[in-house]
């Protein structure tokens, strides 16, 4: 129990010395960190005043960002900022559902894939192939026309197109891994597949997929948005405060009431733009080709 | 027969970044490569002769510190911490490298790849293609290889092609950084003889690195023997050989395996030192058979008998 | 050249099966909708002749004949291009995103003409000067550029275009709309051939506005990519070999460490143009052009899943579309390749 915390400690020391050393980090940790609190903010508020907090009339509609109304307020009275925020928590909510999901899924899948060869290897690199090739935004507009509009109908949409970018890259990763001696002595000794594969393929590539996830997290991010966007551009009312809809269905209010559609979108930037800031610079960190100093010598 | 000098180095060192400062690969070398002259510097892996080569061929890393002096068929390229070696590559000095495979560009014919170095270099004045296969017939490869991709080569065929490529642009200069150390037994001495057989025919300077010294006896004009960094000895060839006088040289010539002889095999005990961690003084002191109190200070090069000079206390 | 027919031929097989399994998925979904199949394929028709349209459609979908018949019609109708009756819009489904794809896809190519060449330049400079401060700069950059919502930078550009009174909303000014022939579909075209050169630079004053707010994730994507390749290969030993000889620095960038990325550069170039298909829709009904996204838009709000099922369909046929390219591009120039 010890070791396990004093291990976790030490690899703490990687982040660390990224914070030391690149501005690109410090500023999407700083960035992630601000949205993660307006998250638990969000996540909070109900508890506090009430589950109807984002969906009560709180004013006049229409009312542009002031004092009183941070963000101003929507064209039925809500307040901007309380659904902003809690659109926050559903956005965390959603990215990290499919993002964890997608992950193991891939993960497990491709390690699979790569270790069995033979017909195995074959046809689930078909089907991870034409899971590639399934745009994820469609399969999810197509799922919410059969299953209705629910946040949980969506992730899992993105799940079941996401997992296959996850397969592939496990694959790769895998496939090199394979061939090293250990894992053909451990075959030798008898041990079964599903072990060998658990115990000692999958975390030997773990890093560089999650380095990776990371960065993923913030197109996760605009998928989620881009869908219900398009959702919330054709429909008459939205309840629920997610950042999609309320830009999709804020369209509409563009000329005039600016702050309805553009606000949602800020935070989506923002929130995009903390986990890829963070995913690039530990990219760039674990690279070691590109943290030699270089000269343009010729 | 008057010698003139065709590279010049006054106290040159070269080093490498690393995590925690300056790796000095190569100490305070002060050499003189005369013209027309093949000249062999020997010495163990990791000695820093490769990183002499290529300072002498402009082809250090990006991550290479520099201080001293290198001046190459009268172009400074080395002074101080400061490199420039524009004009110097390719006209003046070019290599051949340790391994033909990576250094050859896959993607592309050798034909292409000679016509490429051509046209830069020469422009409209030759017949590109001519001239390439004049080129493929002084290395002596049939003229079809001009349409083969490299790796649908062997292995002495690359390295020949590399040698067509490096003469391509008719340098004064070219320096060799172990090219047969990737060739079979065979194939190396028809290399180095074919080198030997160009630098005659082309007056050109051949600055041949290796770690064969038998190989190495075979063809060069000086010798030149470096151990951790600094040159302990160096001399006309038939000085050195029928006469090593430091230590080490006495020793590694003594390592050659006699072809046919039963004699157990003499080694050097212990191993070189790595850069990170030089003893005081003389480098090889650790390892000298005959060392002495002298030996905890640096020696200097000292010239024993003319053109034979040793770095040891005991010819001071 | 590692390119054989062998080679192609196998590619082209992998490919045409995956495209047989897009149409296997879309078997399940048209079984996964709401409501009678028959109704929803005959396009949920009302009125004296609907129970005609119904029996039709039970007929075409053959839903009382056993599973393989049913899947063997439907992979035919499939291959054939009979994807049902629009819901929403009463129409064939085929016909409707034939005539809508032209729009999107000049939109589309407009879009990677201007990000392609900016994308590169960005990539190659930042990698030749890595570690320099332009480098970090066009680095945050390109990644501030991914990861902003093209059809929110598309609205904050209409919003500004607009109070500017340059027009960009919409794909031709309605002046105009009944004047152009349309021959091919690509608007830019089509008045260039009829000769209007007044058409055309209505056209291309609405297509510029959009075009660059959906390049700006190829941009940073291309970018990012060609760094960070470059930067590698600039490293390899043949490069070092080919500045040992003398060559200069335009050569080696270019004949050299360039030519070898090329077709890795082509396959992401190649998904990169598919997933902005999907964001240029979007970005398209921001700006009120006509065009797949409009239709979408419109469909999602009817539960009009054909329409949307026939996008990802085509979405999806892209994307294996440009991928076999760019596996035989890669088989070209690398002739290493023999598989």
């Amino acid at each position: 129990m010890i070791k396990r915390v004093l291990k976790s400690i030490n690899s703490l020391a990687f982040p660390i010395s990224v914070w030391r050393k690149r501005i690109t980090f410090r500023i999407g940790l700083i960035i992630t960190t601000a949205i993660l609190l307006a998250g638990a903010a969000g996540g909070l508020l109900p508890l506090i005043y009430g589950w109807d907090i984002g969906f009560r009339i709180v004013g006049e509609s229409f009312q542009p960002p002031s004092l009183g109304h941070v963000f101003g307020t929507d064209d039925l009275g809500r307040d901007m900022f309380i659904r902003i925020l809690m659109g926050t928590s559903r956005a965390l909510a959603q990215t990290t559902i499919v993002i964890v999901l997608s992950l193991f899924i891939g993960l497990f899948v491709g390690a699979i894939t790569a270790y069995y060869k033979g017909f195995v290897e074959k046809a689930l690199l078909y089907v991870t192939e034409l899971f590639l090739a399934i745009p994820s935004i469609l399969l999810a507009l197509v799922f919410v026309i059969l299953f209705g509009r629910g946040a949980l109908t969506v992730s899992l949409a993105l799940v079941v197109s996401w997992w296959s970018w996850y397969g592939r890259f496990a694959y790769l990763q895998a496939r090199a891994v394979r061939d090293l001696d250990f894992i053909v002595l451990a075959e030798h000794y008898g041990l079964p597949g599903i072990y060998i594969i658990f115990r000692h393929i999958v975390p030997n590539i773990m890093s560089p997929i999650f380095i990776q996830a990371l960065t993923d997290a913030g197109s996760v991010v605009i998928e989620l948005a881009t869908i219900n966007f398009l959702i919330g551009v054709g429909t008459t009312s939205i309840e629920e405060p997610d950042w999609g809809l309320m830009l999709g269905y804020g369209v509409r209010y563009i000329f005039n009431y600016w702050w309805i559609p553009l606000l949602p979108g800020l935070f989506i930037v923002l929130m995009a733009l903390g986990f890829a800031l963070i995913g690039d610079s530990l990219y760039e960190e674990m690279h070691p080709q590109l943290k030699r100093r270089w000269k343009l010598w010729f | 027969m008057v010698l003139e000098a065709s590279i010049k180095s006054i106290d040159l060192s070269i080093g490498y970044e690393y995590d925690y400062g300056v790796l000095w690969v190569v100490n305070s070398v002060n050499i003189v490569v005369w013209r027309n002259t093949t000249y062999c510097i020997i010495g163990e892996s990791g000695c820093g002769k490769s990183t002499l080569g290529n300072a002498m061929a402009g082809l250090l890393p990006t991550y290479a510190y520099t201080n001293g002096y290198l001046e190459v068929e009268g172009r400074i390229v080395v002074r101080g911490d400061e490199t420039n070696y524009n004009g110097v590559r390719g006209r003046i000095v070019t290599r051949i490298p340790q391994d033909p495979s990576s250094a050859l560009n896959p993607y592309v014919t050798i034909g292409e790849q000679l016509v490429k170095v051509i046209k830069h270099h020469y422009g409209v004045r030759e017949n590109p293609l001519e001239k390439a296969g004049k080129l493929l017939k002084l290395v002596k490869l049939p003229l079809e290889v001009i349409d083969y991709y490299p790796h649908e080569l062997s292995g002495g065929m690359k390295q020949r092609a590399a040698i067509a490529l490096a003469l391509a642009p008719m340098p004064k200069v070219i320096v060799a950084d172990e090219p047969t150390s990737s060739l079979d037994a065979y194939l190396r001495g028809v290399v180095a003889s074919l080198l030997k057989r160009v630098q005659r025919e082309l007056n050109l300077t051949l600055v041949f690195i290796t770690h064969d010294i038998a190989l190495a006896s075979t063809i060069c004009d000086y010798i030149t023997v470096m151990y951790a960094g600094t040159i302990v000895e160096e001399g006309a060839s038939d000085k050195v050989l029928h006469n090593p006088l430091h230590p080490y040289t006495q020793l590694l010539f003594k390592a050659i395996p006699k072809l046919g002889s039963r004699e157990t095999l003499s080694t050097i005990p212990g191993s070189p030192p790595s850069p990170t961690s030089y003893p005081e003084g003389c480098r090889f002191r650790p390892r000298c058979p005959v060392g002495f109190s002298e030996c905890y200070k640096a020696p200097k090069l000292i010239e024993v008998e003319p053109q034979h000079k040793v770095s040891c206390w005991r010819y001071a | 050249m590692g390119i054989t027919l062998n080679y192609v031929v196998k590619r082209i097989v992998f490919s045409t099966a995956i495209v047989l399994g897009i149409s296997i998925i879309t078997y399940v979904f048209i079984y996964l909708a709401p409501g009678d199949p028959a109704y929803v394929w005959a396009g949920r028709p009302r009125g004296p002749l609907a129970s005609e349209a119904i029996a039709k459609a039970r007929v075409e979908l053959g839903l009382d004949q056993p599973i393989y018949v049913q899947f063997s019609l439907h992979v035919f109708r499939f291959f054939s291009g009979n994807w049902g009756l629009s819901i929403r819009f009463k129409q064939s489904v085929f016909s409707l995103v034939m005539r809508n794809f032209a729009s999107t896809l000049e939109l589309l190519l407009v879009s990677f003409t201007i990000s392609i060449p900016i994308g590169l330049l960005l990539g190659i400079y930042s990698s030749l000067y890595r570690g320099s401060r332009i480098d970090a700069a066009i680095n945050s950059l390109s990644i501030v550029l991914s990861n902003t919502p093209r059809f929110w930078i598309g609205l904050a550009m209409l919003l500004a275009f607009t109070s500017l009174n340059i027009p960009t909303y919409g794909r031709i000014s309605d002046n105009f709309r009944g004047e152009l022939i349309e021959r091919i579909g690509l608007y830019l075209v089509d008045s260039l051939l009829q000769g209007r050169l007044d058409i055309f630079l209505d056209v291309f004053i609405r297509i510029i506005p959009p075009a660059l707010a959906l390049s700006l994730y190829p941009i940073g994507a291309i970018a990012r990519v060609t760094r960070i390749s470059l930067s590698e290969a600039l490293q390899e030993e043949f490069v070092r070999e080919a500045v040992s000889l003398g060559l200069p620095r335009n050569i080696v960038v270019y004949g050299y460490a360039l030519r070898g990325l090329i077709p890795s550069l082509v396959q992401a170039i190649g998904l990169f143009f598919s997933y902005s298909l999907i964001e240029a829709m979007a970005v398209e009904y921001v700006f009120g052009r006509e065009g797949l996204g409009n239709l979408l838009v419109k469909a999602i709000p009817a539960n009009d899943f054909p329409l949307v099922t026939a996008a990802l369909v085509i979405v999806a046929l892209v994307y294996v579309v440009t991928n076999t390219v760019a596996d035989i591009v890669q088989a070209l120039i690398n002739p290493r390749v023999t598989m």
